[in-house]
């Protein structure tokens, strides 16, 4: 489905962010990318998205390159959930969800009945009926980012980007949003998302993918990758450190 | 919710039908209600001298005053919603004052009114290009970031504006452009209003055709990319467009601060920040304001106070009121 070969992208000439990353993701799989600050999950999710263009290798969705791709066909193929933060202006949920559905119309229109709909029914399916009519910026953390993911469906785009879809929520809205997204999966989205949390990976994740300085250094099911070896080696902990925690 | 909604739309069409008839009747030269009835039916004015009156002075004006109150708020609102920034506006991104600076370059140099416009419009939209330059540049919040950038552009405008003053002729150039920048529809003609209309239906009918897109640049950048939105053309032709309706409006008017920013905001409450009804709703309570404002403006006293010192007057604190209320929740 989604199509990573040998992704390389450098903001500065001679300062690699990301080199020779290569995975794929299938159809209904989610993958978590694991990795430490500053280790190029967000700009490898900003190449996959085509907000970076400028990238060397390919990203290939569904066997067509992203590059060939113009914004508006990519936001039907693509969809992107970003970490739920505060908007400029206020908007009613189901707004902030139906703007997802831009790119099934023209520049010059505003959503018909089709759009409606298909902003009703990613409510439907986020369970979040009764947050519709309540400002974004009312409502908890948690609950916008169930928002985000239901503008995303509204999107009707068969891959979700997710960046780090549980940082600032408590322990109960992260199982909780992470319950939903594991739920998507099943109903066949391609999820890619990426988190600072290996107990996430390893609950719910189908595959992690672990990006170290811009490489990657492990790919495969989370029982399989996710050693001590591996997360110290990613997080830079001393393995002592991290059996006090994790016996 | 949509329903109050349209409800308050269709009252702020009905208010200003209203204050448009009570604006023809008001003035030294009174008309009556019947005459403007008899006026509205395509019937001979009962005397030359109310004819007159009504086609050449009052009627223009009204619908000029509708006319650049609608324009500045839909600017304010569209500069708002593409900068993500609640704090844009046509005069204080500068965009007010690089038309200033343009217009009275183009009277000083006794240029046509045609020119004026032009000229309005080209030196607005580079202020707006700096400005965006500069705050581009700009290290920290964006936000404050484009403010700042219209401060020191707009200072820079002006200083410009004050030279032209300086070396212009005090016999006649002079007190024509000193009596512009403070903002006054008292020169209307019905020359003016068919000069004005065209850059203003131009540049609001691809912003009443954008508004949802517009909803969408709220986002981030990256999100509404995400979404399908292409973000640069869509914010450059708002921004267009906008610098377009700020500069004609300004050309003909002068300079009327604080309609672009309280109006806009004063909106926002009434029908929320979905541009789908706030540019309709900004358009109608943009023109039915100023109208109002210029009644106040030209019946006050015996002699005609500038609608922008009114404008001030009633914007500044209206602003203080609205930024220190608590904002109510969805």
């Amino acid at each position: 489905m989604l199509d990573v070969e040998n992704l390389s992208f450098e903001y500065m000439r001679g300062a690699a962010v990301l080199d020779g990353v290569t995975f794929k993701a299938e159809e209904g799989e989610l993958l978590a990318v694991l990795g430490a600050n500053g280790a190029g999950k967000s700009t490898l999710f900003h190449c996959i998205l085509g907000f970076q263009r400028r990238f060397g290798g390919d990203i290939r969705i569904a066997g067509e390159s992203v590059r060939r791709i113009n914004t508006r066909s990519l936001a039907k193929r693509i969809a992107f959930v970003p970490q739920s933060h505060a908007p400029t202006f206020n908007y009613t949920v189901f707004d902030m969800v139906l703007m997802g559905t831009s790119a099934q119309i023209g520049s010059l229109v505003s959503p018909g009945k089709t759009q409606t709909e298909n902003a009703r029914r990613a409510i439907e399916i986020l369970s979040i009926e009764h947050l519709a009519e309540r400002g974004f910026t009312h409502i908890s953390g948690g609950e916008q980012q169930l928002a985000l993911i239901a503008r995303a469906i509204a999107q009707q785009a068969k891959t979700l980007i997710m960046d780090e879809p549980t940082a600032n929520l408590d322990f109960g809205n992260q199982i909780r949003v992470m319950t939903r997204i594991k739920e998507l999966s099943k109903q066949g989205f391609t999820i890619v998302m990426s988190t600072h949390n290996p107990d996430h990976a390893k609950w719910f994740a189908d595959r992690v993918v672990a990006l170290e300085n811009g490489g990657i250094a492990a790919d495969g099911a989370p029982e399989n990758i996710l050693t001590e070896d591996l997360i110290c080696r990613l997080y830079h902990l001393q393995i002592n450190d991290l059996r006090r925690f994790y016996p | 919710m949509k329903t109050r909604v349209a409800l308050t739309i269709i009252a702020l069409g009905v208010l200003l039908c209203i204050a448009v008839i009570v604006s023809i009747t008001l003035g030294r030269f009174s008309i009556g209600v019947s005459e403007i009835g008899r006026l509205l039916r395509g019937l001979e004015p009962s005397t030359e001298q109310i004819g007159a009156i009504f086609f050449n002075v009052r009627l223009p004006r009204i619908i000029m005053a509708c006319l650049v109150g609608c324009c500045l708020s839909v600017a304010g609102a569209s500069y708002q919603g593409v900068f993500q920034n609640p704090m844009a506006a046509p005069d204080i991104l500068g965009a007010s004052s690089g038309a200033a600076t343009g217009a009275a370059l183009a009277i000083w140099l006794e240029l046509s009114s045609q020119m004026v416009m032009i000229f309005a419009f080209v030196f607005s939209f580079g202020t707006i290009a700096l400005v965006m330059l500069v705050s581009h540049a700009a290290r920290g919040s964006r936000l404050i970031g484009i403010v700042l950038a219209g401060i020191m552009i707009r200072s820079i405008a002006d200083a410009v504006t004050s030279f032209i003053k300086l070396v212009a002729d005090p016999n006649n150039v002079l007190p024509e452009i000193t009596f512009w920048m403070m903002g006054s529809l008292a020169k209307t003609t019905p020359q003016a209003v068919s000069l004005a209309l065209i850059p203003m239906a131009l540049g609001i009918v691809p912003l009443l055709l954008l508004r949802w897109r517009i909803n969408v640049l709220t986002l981030s950048d990256d999100e509404a990319k995400s979404v399908g939105v292409n973000v640069r053309a869509v914010r450059f032709a708002v921004i267009i467009c906008s610098t377009l309706i700020t500069a004609a409006s300004v050309s003909v008017s002068g300079l009327i601060g604080w309609v672009g920013l309280v109006i806009p905001h004063l909106t926002r409450r009434l029908v929320g920040n979905d541009y789908r009804y706030l540019t309709p709703a900004c358009m109608l309570g943009g023109g039915l304001f100023l109208l109002l404002v210029d009644d106040v403006s030209r019946n006050l006293f015996m002699t005609e106070i500038p609608i922008g010192i009114l404008t001030s007057v009633i914007g500044a604190p209206f602003f203080i009121w609205l930024i220190t209320r608590k904002s109510e929740a969805l």
